[in-house]
């Protein structure tokens, strides 16, 4: 039975950690594999980041191929492990470069200096020093601490903590470095000084300085057009711009967008044209093509462009342009944000959509297709780099268009032409999702093709939002089967029913687990025996309970029953019935609680216990037994303790929240609560109707034996009881004032307490232990 | 010791003090009947540029201003982690007012972040407020977060722990509409005061909206609750206008300060109603790329409308001595607002 495969095998990922539900963030579907953002991507991957809010799926591919920071950092070791110690490993080189204190820096200066034979500890080993100090290369330690000692003014120490703005002190450093400047022979580290003080002047607003600096500095260089020339004419970018020069600078980060992929971002994000003639006036600057097209595709990568329009423009340009295929990665990523996980006509089947209440862009629909056309031109021209990808994403986007079909017949034949292995897998991927999308109506047969689909770890570890939207998918097809259990069991795991038990739910999962013809299979197939069992205990809980929170006793126990007495108590121990003077749900510990009455059982009881002794002793009580008014009373503090206001309260609930009170309010009817990851919401057992029957049927019976104190508790507790129904009542304001006593006819108990049983003992325990009750009495 | 006698005495001094609390209580609503006062005109400052210009100081002088809310910075939700944003500059002496930090934190923040996060943040918040106020002269601050069912108990929690990092300043949050109306539902937010923001009541994006940043029969729907609400509000009230550009039928992106005449040339807009444009040719506008079929919806705000909204809240908000702050202060916007008008609105409340 492969319905019983997908109830225990296509699990949804655990969605809630720690201290109750938190939400799951990364939901974005996305079905563009590793492998084709290698090829792709790999040079901007922050132009994956399509500056929607919902994802961000930048996160992923800096995942492989790091921040723009981490790149670099990356790109600056290359350089000088290349110029400086081909034989040091990058990580020795990083952790001198980056990871090394001045004072460890300053011994491997005395070191070579002859004034001290003892190296940092730190240093110890470190391939990169020894090749420093074997050379005896002074001069590039004495750079690494000037830079250190830079640092605090132009690197920031985190997001919150800016770097240190002091001019006095960063002139100082300039001019230093000026002399350090004209003292070093190496041209690799004269670089690295004009860097560091042409940033300097950049960040102290010095922006005439900065472009002084660039001028004088660089023609005593002899250097290549690497990292360090284009991180300096980012400063000489942010310079001009901070002169109003938009356009100077904006040419010049045309400049490094184009040649420099670790400042690519910084580059995008800083371009500023204001108008028509900004544009033009940059443009004509540009000195070839590859720099026009690096315009097109900063204009593209806006969050709201029509990029297909500057697509065409790049093609014209060149269309073997890699910004090319770039664009089209994106704008598919786009559409998987708008297209893909939506809920429906009505459906409401995407868990996440639904979560974040996410509906689809307008006019989607339409740009599908002008991007669909815009591959087939590609394809069909075949002037771009690699045509089939073109012809995948024909096929992926005709997917996303709603044209099934079609994007068939396109996967079967890019089946045939597709060598390159990357694509291969894209292809298998995207093939992969179109089946599932296809699949109208669950059978025996589907289920089982859908179990051999979801073991298949590898394509599981490489397309990850698969499982979500299978789960999605497979949870529709059960809805429309009328399978709402397995339906939910798609989404959620068993445990997240708790919040809200729903009965047809639990019917549906409990009729699968008992279809006699299927459990071979399913046994066979996990070769796990006491799942089964696991499950049925968890859902004959789950059905006990829901009938208990109702007062339904007899169906309650009867759910019990259908799981073997011995495994009761792992549903949990309680003590219901005891009395306490104040409400105190978490004081399980009974020294925190004035224990007024112990007639109860004292010894903690499962919930088949509990049930028992209620249903026994409601029985003996209405047959006229002599302890019936204690029993009533007895009966009552057991429902009471169990509510939501209880100590007890996990016997009839498995969530509670302390806040529920105040948000119920809108749901006063329902008594539940909306909660993250649970598509019910949660149910509070707000209601004590039940057990105030009970306390005044104690009060009823108690005095027509004068057990006066009996009578006054019992009073006292349905009091308690009006209370809470007082909260909620739409008179209860959540944050506004309350009467301390519930106002008319909240507050009938309170006044029989007050006007009958003044001679009591117990009247006079309340009154000293009740702040509630004192206020009252004393009015 | 005779208990009825003592009982009796006891029962004597009760009644007395019975009467006693009584004729205090009537001397007290009496004399505490909430007396009407005049309320203060204030400003919000939105821009990472504090420099006010002489038209600026004067406009303010002009209408007695003494307190301005200036947005510090927002925290948003960027790589993984909360992050500061558009951090205010100061570059204008500012002795002569008294300053609230307005710190705006984006809902996706609340929605993203992790409840055990919140205590760092609230430290990290509280760090940054007194870098850019680094004398802490100021008495109040306000956040502003337009949260949701989902962020509520995140942002009440991080205000609650925003208040131990000032135990002695006033802390304030802004209020929509709908949190009064609907407050029992939305909840109460842990501050001392409310800034009721009256402004972006309107569908923003939707293309057929006349005008979605004050429209008083909006305004209208909302107004109850407010005997109530717990908190004391202050009032926000917009004088800016704006320019909305829409592609494909969808808001795409908002131009402030953006007037007719900036559309006048009709090779590349075509006006189509009076505040309604297109774009007929693809063009750059104020830094931003314009495509051909963009349509630009004008927004401000006029003298009428502010009073009939003015009207409206004055004759339900109870006593108090309150603000009323104009949002925002800006040369070009209060080009459009002599200061007469403003004055004229005040005397509503």
């Amino acid at each position: 039975m492969p319905a019983i495969l997908v109830l225990f095998t296509f699990l949804p990922n655990q969605i809630s950690k720690g201290c109750g539900p938190t939400l799951d963030v990364n939901f974005s579907y996305t079905f563009i594999g590793d492998d084709l953002l290698g090829t792709v991507c790999k040079e901007a991957p922050f132009l994956l980041h399509v500056g929607h809010n919902r994802f961000d799926f930048k996160d992923k591919v800096y995942k492989f191929y790091g921040t723009e920071v981490e790149q670099q950092q990356k790109s600056n070791l290359e350089e000088w492990q290349a110029s400086v110690c081909e034989n040091a490993p990058i990580n020795d080189i990083r952790k001198v470069v980056y990871h090394t204190e001045s004072a460890a820096l300053q011994t491997a200066l005395s070191f070579i200096q002859g004034t001290t034979t003892v190296l940092d500890g730190k240093l110890k080993g470190n391939a990169f020093i020894d090749y420093l100090i074997s050379l005896e290369c002074h001069e590039t330690i004495e750079y690494l601490l000037f830079a250190k000692e830079c640092e605090p003014f132009v690197v920031a120490r985190n997001a919150w903590s800016p770097p240190v703005h002091n001019s006095t002190k960063m002139s100082e450093l300039i001019n230093k470095g000026l002399k350090k400047f004209r003292r070093s022979k190496s041209h690799f580290i004269r670089l690295r000084y004009a860097y560091q003080m042409i940033r300097l002047a950049h960040y102290k607003g010095d922006y005439q300085g900065t472009l002084e600096l660039f001028d004088r500095l660089l023609p005593k260089i002899d250097y290549e057009k690497n990292l360090i020339y284009y991180w300096i004419l980012g400063h000489k970018a942010g310079a001009l711009m901070g002169l109003g020069l938009n356009v100077e600078a904006s040419y010049l980060y045309t400049i490094i967008f184009n040649n420099c992929p670790t400042r690519r971002e910084s580059a995008y994000r800083s371009f500023l044209v204001h108008d028509d003639r900004d544009w033009q006036e940059c443009y004509i600057k540009c000195k070839n093509d590859e720099e026009r097209i690096a315009m097109y595709t900063i204009r593209a990568c806006r969050a709201d462009s029509r990029a297909t329009k500057e697509m065409g423009h790049i093609y014209a340009l060149n269309p073997q342009s890699p910004m090319l295929e770039l664009l089209l990665v994106r704008e598919i990523r786009k559409l998987e944000e708008d297209l893909l996980g939506q809920p429906g006509d009505g459906g409401t089947y995407s868990k996440k959509s639904r979560l974040y209440h996410l509906k689809p862009r307008a006019a989607r629909g339409k740009y599908v297709i002008e991007l669909q056309d815009f591959a087939r031109r590609c394809r069909q021209e075949r002037k771009v780099d690699n045509p089939n990808l073109w012809y995948i994403a024909e096929g992926y986007l005709e997917f996303l268009a709603g044209d099934y079909y079609k994007a068939s017949q396109t996967f079967a034949d890019a089946e045939r032409k597709v060598k390159n292995e990357a694509l291969r897998d894209q292809l298998n991927a995207f093939s992969r999702v179109l089946y599932v999308a296809e699949q109208e109506e669950i059978d025996t047969e589907l289920e089982a093709e859908f179990y051999t689909i979801t073991h298949d770890d590898e394509f599981y570890q490489k397309y990850p939002d698969f499982g979500d939207y299978f789960n999605d998918k497979i949870a529709e097809l059960y809805e429309q089967a009328n399978r709402p259990g397995l339906s939910f069991r798609s989404h959620y795991l068993l445990k997240e029913l708790r919040y809200n038990p729903d009965l047809k739910i639990i019917e549906d999962l409990i009729q699968t687990i008992e279809n006699e013809d299927e459990r071979t299979r399913f046994e066979r197939e996990l070769a796990q025996g006491d799942l089964k069992n696991e499950a049925m205990k968890e859902l004959a809980n789950q059905k006990g309970t829901y009938w208990m929170s109702r007062g339904q006793l007899r169906r309650a126990l009867d759910a019990f029953k259908q799981v073997d007495r011995a495994d009761w108590d792992e549903f949990g121990t309680f003590t219901p019935f005891i009395t306490h003077i104040n409400d105190c749900v978490e004081c399980f510990d009974d020294a925190e609680l004035l224990v007024i009455d112990s007639t109860g059982a004292l010894e903690p009881m499962n919930k088949g216990e509990i049930l028992t002794a209620i249903l026994e002793a409601d029985s003996e009580a209405r047959l006229g037994d002599s302890l019936s008014a204690t029993k009533f009373y007895n009966i009552g503090i057991g429902l009471y303790n169990m509510s939501y206001y209880g100590p007890a309260w996990q016997a009839m609930d498995f969530y509670r929240s302390g806040n529920s009170l105040r948000s119920h309010i809108s749901h006063r009817e329902t008594n539940l609560v909306p909660l993250i990851n649970s598509p019910n919401g949660n149910r509070e057992n707000f209601d004590v109707s039940m057990a105030k029957n009970y306390f005044e049927e104690a009060r009823y019976v108690a005095l027509e034996t004068d057990d006066f104190e009996l009578a006054a508790k019992a009073t006292f507790m349905a009091a308690k009881c009006d209370q809470k129904a007082f909260y909620k009542s739409s008179s209860w304001k959540p944050y506004g004032k309350n009467p301390i006593i519930p106002p008319p006819p909240y507050d009938e108990n309170y006044r029989v307490l007050r006007d009958e049983y003044k001679n009591t003992d117990f009247y006079f325990l309340a009154v000293q232990e009740c702040k509630y009750f004192r206020w009252y009495a004393r009015e | 010791m005779n208990i009825g006698t003592s009982k009796y005495r006891l029962r004597s001094i009760r009644l007395l003090w019975k009467h006693l609390i009584g004729l205090l209580a009537v001397l007290y609503l009496k004399s505490c009947t909430p007396a009407y006062v005049p309320p203060q005109a204030a400003f919000y400052h939105w821009q990472t540029r504090f420099d006010l210009s002489a038209a600026e100081s004067d406009y303010l002088a002009a209408l007695h201003v003494q307190k301005l809310y200036l947005k510090c910075f927002d925290v948003d939700w960027q790589n993984g982690a909360p992050y500061p944003t558009a951090i205010l500059q100061m570059e204008s002496d500012l002795n002569a007012y008294e300053l609230v930090p307005t710190i705006f934190i984006t809902n996706r923040t609340l929605l993203e972040i992790e409840a055990t996060q919140l205590p760092d943040l609230a430290q990290k918040i509280a760090d940054k407020i007194l870098q850019v106020f680094p004398k802490s002269r100021f008495q109040e601050v306000q956040f502003d977060c337009d949260w949701s069912g989902d962020t509520q108990q995140k942002y009440f929690e991080l205000l609650r722990l925003l208040r131990q990092q000032f135990p002695k300043k006033t802390l304030s949050a802004t209020i929509r509409l709908h949190q009064v109306k609907f407050f029992e539902r939305t909840g109460v937010p842990p501050v001392d005061r409310g800034m009721l923001m009256c402004y972006n009541v309107g569908k923003i994006d939707d293309w057929i909206s006349e005008n979605s940043i004050l429209d008083s029969d909006i305004v209208r729907q909302y107004l109850t609750n407010f005997e109530e609400y717990p908190l004391v509000l202050d009032v926000a009230l917009p004088m800016f206008h704006w320019g909305l550009l829409f592609r494909d039928m969808e808001l795409s992106r908002i131009f402030n300060n953006l007037r007719a005449e900036d559309l006048e040339d009709s090779t590349r807009f075509q006006a189509f109603t009076e505040n309604r444009y297109e774009v007929i040719k693809d063009t750059y506008l104020n830094g931003h790329y314009l495509y051909e079929g963009d349509r630009i919806r004008l927004e401000y705000i006029t003298q009428a409308e502010l009073i009939r909204t003015a009207r409206l809240l004055s004759e339900q908000l109870p006593f108090a001595a309150r603000h009323i702050s104009f949002y925002h202060l800006d040369t070009t916007t209060i080009q459009q607002h002599p200061h007469e008008n403003l004055e004229l609105i005040l005397r509503y409340f």
